[in-house]
């Protein structure tokens, strides 16, 4: 019951991940076991083993792909910039293996190998903060230092290891339909509706969008962090 | 063809449509980007009517707009339609519901990342983790009520392989 209540699932996310994926295959090896062994019942098993096995080779090869591995030239980090103070943003660039078509909105999940062991077997999502319009060879991520992996890309001063990504993940925001934008973030939010409000002005300047008024509610909790 | 076959033949075919509709996205951006084809996206204002809310944000639940309630009361009938379609006893329908238990697991464990699979059915990631978690309560709920009618019925616990199914599930 502890595990399914939000606050303790957000507070101890990475227990709460692992322990989940734990008892989600011991649930499937067990439903496995104890299902009889005719062809009906254990085909909705094989059916769903089968999709999983191909999502995860689909998966597979589009990050060989995507970040170069047969060609061992692999996407690197090309500079970390951070502000003075504990809470202060990290910016990361990382740079891809060719360049990637970006749309406002969508992020990535980096994975970077020499932090150790335990970082190759994670991956993180980051929107990309910064929105071009064309093909990107350059990635703009901005970071909120927080305790482990970003705490460390902080302390971070190689700045050419290797960072393995997948993506760009997620559905883009069709903010060009809409006349009237309405926008509320907190803190670190802004950074995922800095693209869009670069595609609202660039779109504004070809005439491509039809927005008329935009408005932004941003809610800081100290005066510092807007200022960096 | 019994209930729970048809039950997951509309499941795939839904799925499907939604991997098709990836699929054909794409085609139509690549005739866009040739200046052929209308004008796709106008599709898209459909989705202005799901921000109604039906139950607003709170502290421990919420919010569910309107689209969300009504899938999930549609997800339900169809499952205890499916169950007690043509049972005659309640053995039987908690029979039923470890058949559809296998059904409604397929989209638990479809991708081992979960933005992997929004991107390949072309929705955003709130609406996997929303469908991910009303198959994984439907699911608990089959597996409570296929173990509570098995037990009562006589079900054996001395056989290892219905003990660990048993245990595994309880938590």
């Amino acid at each position: 019951m502890l595990l399914l209540w939000r606050p303790f699932q957000k507070r101890f996310y990475k227990f709460f991940i692992r322990f989940h994926q734990i008892l989600a295959a011991l649930f499937a090896i067990t439903v496995f076991l104890h299902i009889p062994s005719t062809i009906f019942p254990r085909l909705y098993l094989y059916v769903t083993v089968g999709i999983l096995l191909s999502t995860s080779i689909l998966k597979g090869f589009l990050l060989i792909l995507h970040n170069g591995i047969l060609t061992l030239s692999p996407p690197k980090i090309g500079e970390i910039d951070w502000f003075q103070g504990n809470n202060s943003p990290i910016q990361v660039k990382i740079l891809p293996k060719r360049p990637l078509s970006i749309k406002p909105g969508q992020y990535i999940n980096i994975t970077i190998l020499s932090f150790g062991f335990r970082s190759c077997t994670q991956s993180h999502p980051f929107v990309v903060a910064l929105w071009t319009g064309q093909n990107q060879s350059s990635l703009e991520l901005i970071i909120q230092p927080r305790r482990g992996w970003t705490r460390r890309l902080k302390r971070a001063q190689n700045s050419n290891s290797i960072a393995l990504f997948t993506g760009p993940h997620g559905v883009p925001v069709p903010v060009d339909d809409y006349e009237y934008i309405f926008m509320i973030s907190s803190g670190y939010g802004i950074v995922a509706n800095l693209p869009l409000l670069e595609r609202l002005v660039m779109g504004t300047i070809s005439r491509e969008v039809r927005a008329r008024r935009i408005c932004l509610v941003w809610e800081v909790q100290d005066e510092g962090e807007s200022d960096n | 063809m019994d209930i729970v076959k048809v039950y997951s033949l509309v499941i795939t075919v839904l799925l499907l449509i939604l991997v098709f509709i990836v699929l054909f996205t794409k085609i139509f951006q690549c005739l866009q980007s040739l200046q052929i084809g209308s004008n796709f996206y106008t599709l898209r204002r459909f989705r202005d009517l799901a921000h109604l809310y039906l139950l607003r944000c709170h502290r421990f639940i919420g919010p569910l707009i309107y689209l969300d309630g009504v899938l999930q009361l549609l997800y339900i009938i169809g499952n205890m339609f499916c169950i007690f379609f043509h049972t005659t006893s309640i053995k039987n329908a908690g029979a039923w519901a470890g058949t559809l238990l296998l059904v409604n697991m397929s989209p638990l464990f479809m991708a081992i990342y979960i933005s992997f699979l929004a991107d390949i059915l072309g929705i955003s990631l709130y609406t996997v983790r929303f469908l991910h978690r009303c198959a994984g309560l439907m699911s608990s709920v089959l597996v409570l009520f296929h173990a509570l009618t098995q037990l009562a019925g006589g079900f054996s616990l001395q056989d290892s392989r219905n003990l660990s199914a048993v245990l595994v599930c309880s938590y």
